[in-house]
C-alpha cells in the first residue's frame, strides 16, 4: 500500500527526462536500441502487471507500420529493393524506417515507464512544488470526479424509479434526460459551495500557505542526480562532436568509431538500464533477505 | 473565563420575514461538552455557523459572539460606531479586541452533518495535512501532527487510501481528525452522526468522548436525538422551535417573559426534567430510560410505587434504566415479569390472510463475475397493506436488495414478482406507473426542477395519459396530496432550500403521484427529528389502510419496532430471521431497541417503550394493590 521510494522522486524524474530527451533528438541506432532495451526490460519486470499481449502487439504493429511505410514516402536511398508504382523502395529508407519506428516505440515505452517510476503521490508532490495552487486544484478535482459519478448514478436511479425514462414519448424522455443533467449541474455548484465552506473553515486563504512535503532530499539523492547529469554530459559531448552521427541517404554513412563515441553509448546505456537494474537489485535484495529469515 | 460567550444574538436571513435566532445568550466554559437540542429548523445550525465566522451565513445580526474574550466578527471600518454603542451599554473598554483570521481558523473547528461535503482533497494523508498547510506550518511540524492524529484516531490503515473509497463512518472520522489536527480549543458539531449507521455513530461518539475527556477539547454540539448524547454531555441547551416561537407560548414559566430562541439551559438532568414538565416535543427524543423514569414518577399510569427523586436519580443509560426497572420490581415483590403485546399478534394474524403483492425468491446478485455475492438467495414476501422493515448491518446488501426489488438492477438468479408477474415482463412505462415507487436515501435525487411545484406537476401530469388541457383533475389531485402531506407552503421553494424532513415529504408526494401498490423506502428515518418521524409514521399508516404495501430499509431499530408489521434481518446475503417486531426484537440481544435492552430479563417480551410502561400498569393490578379498580380490568391474562 505504502509507496515511499527510497530515492527522492526527483531522481527517477531526472533519469526519465534524460533518456527521453536524448532518445528524441539523437539519430543514432545504438542509442535508440539502448533506450528500447532499457524500457522493455523495465516494463517486462517492474511493470509486468500492466503488460498485456494486446498492448505488445499494438506496439509491434505500429513499429512495423512506420518501418514499412517510410520507403513509400522517402525515395532517397541508393539501393532499391523493389519498385512500387515506378518509385524505388530502397534499403536505406527501410532501415531508416526501422530506426524511426524504434525511436517512436522507445519514447512511448518510456512514457509508460513513468507510471511505475514516479507514483501518483510523488507526481503530485513534484508538481506541487512548481505550482502549488494548481496541484491543490487537481487534487480536489480528483476528489470530485468519483463523487459526481456516484451522484449521477443515484440521480439516474431515482429518476428511473419515478418513471421518467420509460415514458413512451421519446420527446419527453429526451427532455427528462436533459433536466436530470441540469439538476446534476445544480448539485455540482451546491457541492462547490459546500467544499468552499469546508476549505475556509479549515483556514484556506490565510497568508503564507505551505505545501506538505512527504519526501526528503538527501545527500545520496544529490549524488545520484550529479551522477546522472555526468552521464548526460558524456552522451551530449559525443553527440555535439558528431561522433555518433549517421546519415542514411543516399547510402548509410557512419562516423568513424572513436573513444568518445563508445563512452557516449555506454553512458547512455547505463542511463537507460538504470531503472531495470535498480528493480533487479531490489528483487535480489528481497530474495536474500527472505532467505536469511 | 468562558471560552465562548454568545451575547443577545439575533439573526435574520436576507428576505426572511422572521428572525432565525432571537435573543440568544449562552456561554460555554473550557472543557465543557454542551449540546444544543431542538427540532429541525430551530436555528441550531445557524447558531453554530455564526460562531464559526468563516462560514457565517449572510444576513442581519445583532449582539455579539466572543471567543476567548475576543469578538469573532471581522474588524470592519464601521467599528468606530459599534464601539461607541457598546460604551453606551456600559462597556468600559471602548477598544474591543477582535479575533484574528488565524485565531479564528485555528481556535474553532467545525464538523458538519454530511461527511461527503467536507472532504477537500483526494487522499487521506493530504486531507489531514490540508488545514496545517493553510496555517503555513513547515513540513516537519505537519508530519508530526498528522502522524499523531492518525494514530490517535487509528487511521494508519487507511492513511494512503483515496478519500472516495472510505465508508461513511470513516469519512466523518477523517473530517473530525483533519479538524482536530489544527488543535482547536472549541469544536462545533452539527448533527455529526445523523448520516451514519448506529455502529459508526457509536464509534464517532467514542472518539468524541476521548477528545473531550483526554484532550480537554470543548464541544458544542447540535443534536436532536438525545438517546446517546445525554449521558455524555455536561450541559443541554434547549432551543425553541420556530413554529413554537411564532405562537409565542406564554404558559412557559422558565422562559415565559421572553420569546427568545433559547428555552432552557442546564445539566442533562435539569434539562430532562424541563422537557418532561413542559411536554416539549423534544421530550420524545429523551433516552428510553429517562422516559420510563418520568412515566413511572408522573403518576399518569397509576403505578403505586415510589422512585427516588432528585437529579441524580434520573437514569440516562440502558444500565441505569435496568437498575431502575429491577428496583421497581423488587419493590413490587417479583423478580421478573412477562409482557406479551396483544396488538402485534393480532396484526400478524390478519396479515396472513392478505394477498401477496411483492415476492422475491432466492435472489442472487453480485457486481462483477469475480466479486463475491452481495445477495446469495434472499427471499422476501410482502403482503398488501403491510409495512416490512428490512434491517441489517452496514454493507449487508439492504440497499442492493431494495434496488433489485425496484427493478433498477437485475438479479443473476432468482425471481422477483409483483402481483404474480415477473418484474422483467413489465412493459415500458408500466412498472413505475401504478405499481412500484422508490424513495431514495437522498430525497433530493428525486427533484430535478427549480421548484418543488414544477417537479410535482410533472409527476402528476405524467399519470394523465392524454397530457392535454384536462389539467384541472390533475391539479386537484396534486393539491389534495400536498394538503395531506402538509407541504403546500414549501411548494415554491428550491428543493435544496427546505429542511430534510420537508424535502422527504415532498419527495414522497412525488413518488406517490404514480399511485403505487408498493412503496420502497431507503432509510426513511435518517436525519429526521422526532416530530418528522412521527408524521412520517402516521402518514404511512394512513396509506397502508388504503392498501399500500411498504418496505423500509433502516438501521433504526426503534423505528422498526414501533412502526413495522414485520421485520427481517439481512445478513451474509440472505434474510436470516423474520417476524413480527415483538418476537423479532425480543429474540435479538444487540440488534434491538434500547427499551428491549433495558427490559431484557426483567420484563420479558417488551420491545418498545410503551410495552415497558404498560407492563407496570399491569403489574400494579397483578400485584394486588387495589387502589384503582379500573386498572385491573386491563390486565392481560
Amino acid at each position: 500500500m505504502v509507496v515511499r521510494p527510497r530515492r527522492h522522486p526527483l531522481v527517477p524524474l531526472t533519469i526519465l527526462l534524460s533518456v527521453l530527451l536524448i532518445a528524441m533528438f539523437a539519430q543514432t541506432p545504438a542509442l535508440t536500441a539502448a533506450a528500447f532495451i532499457g524500457a522493455a526490460l523495465y516494463l517486462a519486470t517492474a511493470g509486468r502487471t500492466a503488460l498485456t499481449w494486446r498492448g505488445i502487439l499494438g506496439y509491434l504493429i505500429l513499429w512495423l507500420l512506420v518501418a514499412v511505410t517510410n520507403p513509400l514516402f522517402s525515395t532517397g536511398g541508393a539501393t532499391p529493393i523493389v519498385f512500387v508504382n515506378g518509385r524505388p523502395y530502397t534499403k536505406e529508407a527501410l532501415l531508416y524506417g526501422i530506426h524511426l519506428g524504434g525511436m517512436l516505440i522507445s519514447v512511448l515505452l518510456w512514457f509508460r515507464c513513468e507510471t511505475f517510476l514516479v507514483s501518483d503521490e510523488n507526481r503530485f508532490f513534484l508538481f506541487g512544488r512548481i505550482a502549488p495552487k494548481t496541484a491543490l486544484l487537481i487534487s480536489s478535482v480528483l476528489r470530485f470526479v468519483p463523487l459526481l459519478r456516484r451522484r449521477a448514478d443515484a440521480m439516474r436511479a431515482a429518476q428511473t424509479a419515478v418513471g421518467v425514462y420509460d415514458d413512451p414519448d421519446w420527446l419527453h424522455r429526451t427532455k427528462s434526460t436533459m433536466t436530470t443533467w441540469s439538476a446534476l449541474t445544480t448539485w455540482s455548484l451546491e457541492h462547490a459551495i459546500d467544499a468552499g465552506a469546508a476549505m475556509k473553515a479549515r483556514g484556506y486563504g490565510l497568508p503564507g500557505r505551505t505545501t506538505y512535503r512527504t519526501c526528503h532530499f538527501t545527500m545520496t539523492d544529490a549524488a545520484c542526480i550529479i551522477g546522472i547529469l555526468a552521464l548526460d554530459a558524456i552522451v551530449i559531448t559525443a553527440l555535439v562532436a558528431g561522433d555518433l552521427d549517421i546519415s542514411y541517404y543516399p547510402s548509410i554513412v557512419t562516423s568513424p568509431v572513436n573513444g568518445r563515441a563508445i563512452a557516449g553509448i555506454i553512458a547512455y546505456a547505463a542511463l537507460a538500464l538504470t531503472p531495470f537494474f535498480e528493480f533487479l537489485k531490489e528483487e535480489i535484495r528481497w530474495s536474500f533477505y527472505r532467505l536469511k529469515m | 473565563m468562558e471560552l465562548l460567550s454568545v451575547e443577545n444574538v439575533t439573526f435574520r436571513y436576507p428576505n426572511a420575514d422572521s428572525d432565525a435566532l432571537k435573543g440568544v445568550s449562552l456561554s460555554v466554559s473550557e472543557g465543557q461538552w454542551a449540546v444544543l437540542c431542538g427540532l429541525s429548523g430551530c436555528g441550531k445550525s445557524t447558531l453554530l455557523k455564526l460562531i464559526k465566522r468563516e462560514i457565517a451565513p449572510y444576513g442581519q445580526m445583532s449582539g455579539r459572539i466572543l471567543f476567548t474574550g475576543k469578538d469573532t466578527r471581522k474588524k470592519s471600518p464601521a467599528e468606530g460606531r459599534n464601539a461607541s454603542s457598546s460604551a453606551n451599554r456600559g462597556d468600559t473598554t471602548a477598544e474591543r479586541s477582535f479575533l484574528s483570521d488565524r485565531e479564528a481558523a485555528e481556535g474553532i473547528g467545525i464538523v458538519m452533518q454530511d461527511p461527503e461535503a467536507q472532504i477537500v482533497t483526494d487522499e487521506v494523508w493530504h486531507e489531514l495535512a490540508f488545514g496545517l498547510e493553510n496555517l503555513g506550518l513547515p513540513s516537519e511540524t505537519i508530519r508530526r501532527r498528522v502522524a499523531e492524529m492518525a494514530s490517535f484516531f487509528g487511521i494508519e490503515d487507511w492513511y494512503h487510501k483515496k478519500t472516495f473509497e472510505l465508508s461513511g463512518g470513516q469519512k466523518q472520522l477523517l473530517n473530525l481528525a483533519s479538524t482536530l489536527v489544527m488543535n482547536p480549543r472549541l469544536l462545533l458539531l452539527d448533527e455529526p452522526t445523523a448520516q451514519l449507521d448506529p455502529i459508526a455513530a457509536g464509534e464517532f461518539r467514542n472518539v468524541l468522548t476521548r477528545i473531550n475527556r483526554d484532550l480537554g477539547v470543548t464541544i458544542l454540539m447540535a443534536e436532536h436525538r438525545l438517546e446517546e448524547v445525554m449521558p455524555l454531555a455536561d450541559r443541554i441547551i434547549v432551543m425553541r422551535d420556530r413554529e413554537d416561537r411564532a405562537l409565542a407560548r406564554t404558559d412557559d414559566t422558565a422562559a415565559g417573559t421572553n420569546d427568545g430562541s433559547i428555552l432552557f439551559s442546564g445539566t442533562p438532568a435539569e434539562a430532562a426534567r424541563y422537557l418532561n414538565a413542559h411536554s416539549h416535543p423534544m421530550a420524545a427524543a429523551l433516552p428510553s430510560a429517562t422516559r420510563v423514569y418520568f412515566a413511572l414518577t408522573g403518576g399518569d399510569i397509576g403505578w403505586g410505587g415510589t422512585l427516588p427523586a432528585g437529579d441524580t436519580a434520573i437514569p440516562f443509560t440502558v444500565r441505569d434504566g435496568r437498575n431502575l426497572l429491577a428496583n421497581c420490581l423488587d419493590a413490587a415483590g417479583s423478580r421478573t415479569q412477562s409482557f406479551a403485546s396483544s396488538e402485534n399478534e393480532g396484526a400478524t394474524k390478519a396479515d396472513n390472510n392478505r394477498p401477496t403483492v411483492l415476492e422475491a425468491r432466492d435472489v442472487r446478485f453480485r457486481y462483477a463475475k469475480q466479486s463475491p455475492d452481495v445477495l446469495s438467495g434472499a427471499s422476501l414476501e410482502l403482503r398488501e397493506g403491510e409495512h416490512y422493515c428490512l434491517l441489517g448491518g452496514n454493507g449487508s446488501g439492504k440497499t442492493t436488495l431494495l434496488s433489485l426489488l425496484a427493478g433498477l438492477t437485475k438479479p443473476y438468479a432468482g425471481s422477483i414478482r409483483l402481483s404474480g408477474k415477473k418484474l422483467s415482463s413489465f412493459g415500458t412505462g408500466e412498472l413505475y406507473r401504478g405499481n412500484l415507487a422508490l424513495l431514495p436515501q437522498q430525497p433530493r435525487d428525486v427533484f430535478v426542477e427549480k421548484t418543488i411545484r414544477e417537479d410535482l406537476e410533472n409527476a402528476f401530469l405524467r399519470m394523465n395519459p392524454s397530457r392535454d388541457g384536462s389539467d384541472t383533475s390533475v391539479n386537484a389531485e396534486m393539491t389534495r396530496m400536498c394538503e395531506r402531506l402538509r407541504i403546500t407552503d414549501i411548494l415554491d421553494s428550491h428543493p435544496y432550500d427546505v429542511s430534510g424532513g420537508e424535502l422527504q415529504k415532498a419527495a414522497l408526494a412525488k413518488v406517490l403521484a404514480s399511485r403505487p401498490k408498493v412503496l420502497l423506502l431507503d432509510e426513511p428515518a435518517k436525519g429526521i427529528d422526532v416530530r418528522g418521524k412521527q408524521e412520517l409514521a402516521e402518514l404511512l399508516d394512513e396509506l397502508r389502510d388504503e392498501g399500500l404495501a411498504v418496505i423500509s430499509v433502516t438501521h433504526d431499530a426503534e423505528w422498526a419496532a414501533a412502526h413495522a408489521d414485520r421485520c427481517g434481518l439481512l445478513f451474509d446475503g440472505e434474510i436470516i430471521s423474520e417476524g413480527a417486531p415483538g418476537a423479532f426484537f425480543a429474540d435479538n440481544a444487540f440488534y434491538t431497541t434500547a427499551a428491549n435492552r433495558m427490559a431484557r430479563g426483567i420484563i420479558e417480551g417488551a420491545v418498545v417503550l410503551d410495552d415497558v410502561i404498560r407492563s407496570f400498569r399491569n403489574n400494579d393490578g397483578g400485584a394486588g394493590k387495589h387502589d384503582d379498580p379500573a386498572d385491573t380490568e386491563e390486565v392481560t391474562p
